[in-house]
């Protein structure tokens, strides 16, 4: 072991970013915490990150031991990362803080790994080398490095580095900085500081299968749900820009969305799985989702839209709406489409409790933005917050007449719609943004989403009716009973609601 | 007698209006317990909402996480779920990353738990924003 006592230590401070990249582990104390440390798998006894001037060796901190008055190796310690160790030596710099003290030394050994436990996975640790500061320890300050080299038998082999500081009598305590120990960092943060291990990753797409939600799809990896409690349920009045009955059943349609992601993160497919429940309405509604933001460029290819073949709409290759600035499909055009009529003189379907409730049929559309990896280059790829309830913009499209959207109340109509009417009957729209889709004199929407599956009114009776608490709710601004919708105590009426799911 | 008579129900007919004034001028506090709750009795057409109201059933929340201070070569799910396990995130993060994404969460959501492989750490939305670290806190047992 060489000895080297430096006068005159100049190091600068180490910026280290990396810990994976590098062919040494270093540590100069300048995160300030053992916490932090602790978190990159270094453990520490009696040890502190310390600006304190006794022990100070560079920058703005130093390791600072206890008073070394002990000679167990588990009085004052530090205790590297799991590394396979490489050829070189194990260096740092080293100091007393010049208080009183019999004798110091710093004994360096390795730890062994051991798989039986299951704690640390550390085996018994070994001596192979050790550090003692020369006498007298009274008054000294001076820096030194110290170096051990790697013994060969330990190259190659994941071990920790060990380091105890250990002394008798007095009160001198010790400083460490700028640690180098040759060799790569493999320890996983992530699962307790063990060692990583090879993961099972069947598709090779760099998750393993016991995180892939598609093990052997290598272009998809994750589900991610819009709303995180199942379906929700959209709600609309079709009378717009007049204000209707309130009882916003023209058409309720629950819907579920998956954004399913590669491991790059980048939106694969959109799956928006719809139950058409409800049409309250003598007119033959269409429905449609917008994107916002999401360029029609972007994607690739839809499916699973129901349009009938004489449709009001018109579609570019790719499945989307024509004509659109954003991303729009059209997932039926017709309600007839999606939900038989009882016939019998209902004025609707499955809004009347006179009639028959009629069979209710999940349907998923499709929006598929990146097809085997690949995607429109000239567009980009859509990442997973480019897909969110900001930018989710349903919309009910009035009797077949295109130009006539009925949106979420601020949300914006799509580029087919009429501006001529906005602003006219009940309407509000003027132009600001939160302004659209909300009633000239009450504030009331055409449209309500709730992000649960929930019952919704029959024909003609007011959703106040319904929803004993919807009314405290509104006219609170959304301060009270924001969860009037839910199925607690005195919260429904339900001889005033149906439920066709 | 009867003078008194007189004046004290003069008293009483300028202090019962006045009574009655400067207590239809208190604000009533909004229910927010369930004394209310029952058929209702507020008509549709009475009511009348801010031009702000959102008429949202969800609140956006934003997620922070503090990455580690340097790469360590570790790669794999987050997931981001509620206090009953529902997922609303998951995706592969670098552990040196920080991390920042807004959800729209229903309303009744108080919390939000963070899991990385072994680590699992659940804190309470403050605000409308819930943070995280891969920090464990130790108190370390040095002297002063």
């Amino acid at each position: 072991m060489k000895k080297i006592i430096i006068v005159s230590f100049l190091m600068g401070m180490m910026g280290f970013q990396s810990y994976a990249q590098e062919n040494a582990v270093k540590n100069d104390a300048e995160l300030g915490s053992t916490n932090a440390y602790r978190a990159l798998c270094w453990s520490l006894g009696a040890v502190t990150a310390s600006n304190a001037d006794g022990t100070m060796i560079n920058g703005d901190y130093t390791f600072r031991t206890n008073q070394l008055t002990n000679s167990s190796n588990y009085a004052s310690w530090m205790k590297s990362p799991w590394m396979i160790l490489e050829k070189g030596e194990i260096s740092f710099v080293t100091r007393l803080d010049g208080s009183a003290g019999g004798d110091r030394s710093i004994i360096i050994q390795y730890i062994p790994f051991d798989p039986k436990d299951e704690e640390y996975g550390e085996g018994k640790e070994v001596k192979f080398d050790t550090f003692d500061f020369p006498n007298p320890i009274n008054n000294q300050t001076t820096l030194h490095k110290v170096t051990a080299e790697v013994p060969d038998e330990l190259i190659g082999k994941t071990v920790k580095i060990f380091f105890s500081f250990v002394g008798s009598g007095g009160t001198a305590r010790a400083g460490v900085d700028d640690i180098y120990i040759p060799g790569k960092y493999v320890s996983d943060p992530s699962s307790n500081c063990f060692p990583k291990v090879e993961i099972k990753d069947t598709d090779g797409d760099g998750v393993s299968d016991e995180e892939d939600d598609y093990p052997n799809d290598k272009f998809r990896a994750y589900d991610n749900y819009l709303t995180p409690k199942g379906t929700s349920t959209l709600m609309f009045e079709d009378l717009w820009p007049a204000k209707g009955d309130y009882d916003f059943n023209d058409l309720v349609v629950n819907y579920m969305i998956n954004r399913i992601t590669d491991a790059e993160g980048d939106v694969v497919e959109v799956l928006i799985d719809l139950i058409p429940r409800a049409s309250g309405a003598g007119y033959s509604n269409g429905f449609g989702i917008e994107f916002t933001g999401i360029s029609p460029r972007q994607v690739l290819n839809t499916s699973g839209s129901k349009i009938k073949s004489a449709s009001i709409h018109e579609f570019m290759e790719n499945g989307l709406e024509s004509g659109n600035d954003h991303a729009t499909v059209i997932a039926f055009d017709d309600v007839d489409n999606v939900l038989k009529h009882p016939g019998g003189g209902a004025l609707g379907v499955n809004t009347d409790p006179k009639f028959p409730i009629q069979r209710v049929e999940k349907m998923t559309v499709i929006i598929y933005l990146k097809h085997e990896g690949e995607y429109n280059k000239d567009a980009g790829t859509v990442k997973l917050k480019e897909i969110s309830m900001d930018n989710f913009n349903p919309f009910l499209i009035v009797n077949q007449k295109r130009s006539v959207e009925v949106h979420l109340p601020g949300k914006l109509p799509t580029a087919h719609a009429d501006k001529s009417l906005f602003g006219t009957k009940d309407d509000n729209s003027n132009g600001e943004e939160t302004s659209f889709y909300k009633g000239k004199d009450n504030g009331l929407p055409w449209g309500l989403n709730v992000t649960q599956s929930i019952p919704y009114m029959v024909n003609k009776v007011d959703i106040t009716k319904g929803y004993n608490l919807f009314y405290k709710w509104a006219a609170s601004g959304g301060k009270v009973y924001q969860d009037w919708y839910l199925d607690n105590d005195g919260y429904r009426e339900s001889k005033v609601l149906l439920n066709a799911q | 007698m009867k003078n008194s008579k007189k004046i004290g129900l003069r008293i009483m007919a300028l202090i019962i209006p006045g009574m009655a004034f400067f207590t239809s001028c208190v604000e009533q506090p909004l229910e927010d317990d369930n004394r209310l709750i029952g058929p209702n009795v507020e008509a549709i057409g009475d009511l009348k909402v801010s031009e702000f109201f959102e008429w949202k059933t969800t609140t956006e929340i934003t997620v922070n996480i503090e990455g580690l201070p340097m790469d360590v070569g570790v790669n794999r799910k987050l997931a981001l779920l509620t206090a009953s396990g529902d997922e609303i995130f998951a995706g592969s993060h670098k552990m040196h990353e920080d991390f920042e994404m807004s959800f729209d969460l229903p309303q009744d959501i108080k919390s939000i738990t963070m899991k990385y492989g072994k680590i699992e750490k659940t804190a309470e939305i403050i605000g409308k924003g819930v943070s995280f670290d891969f920090l464990t806190v130790v108190v370390d047992d040095v002297e002063s």
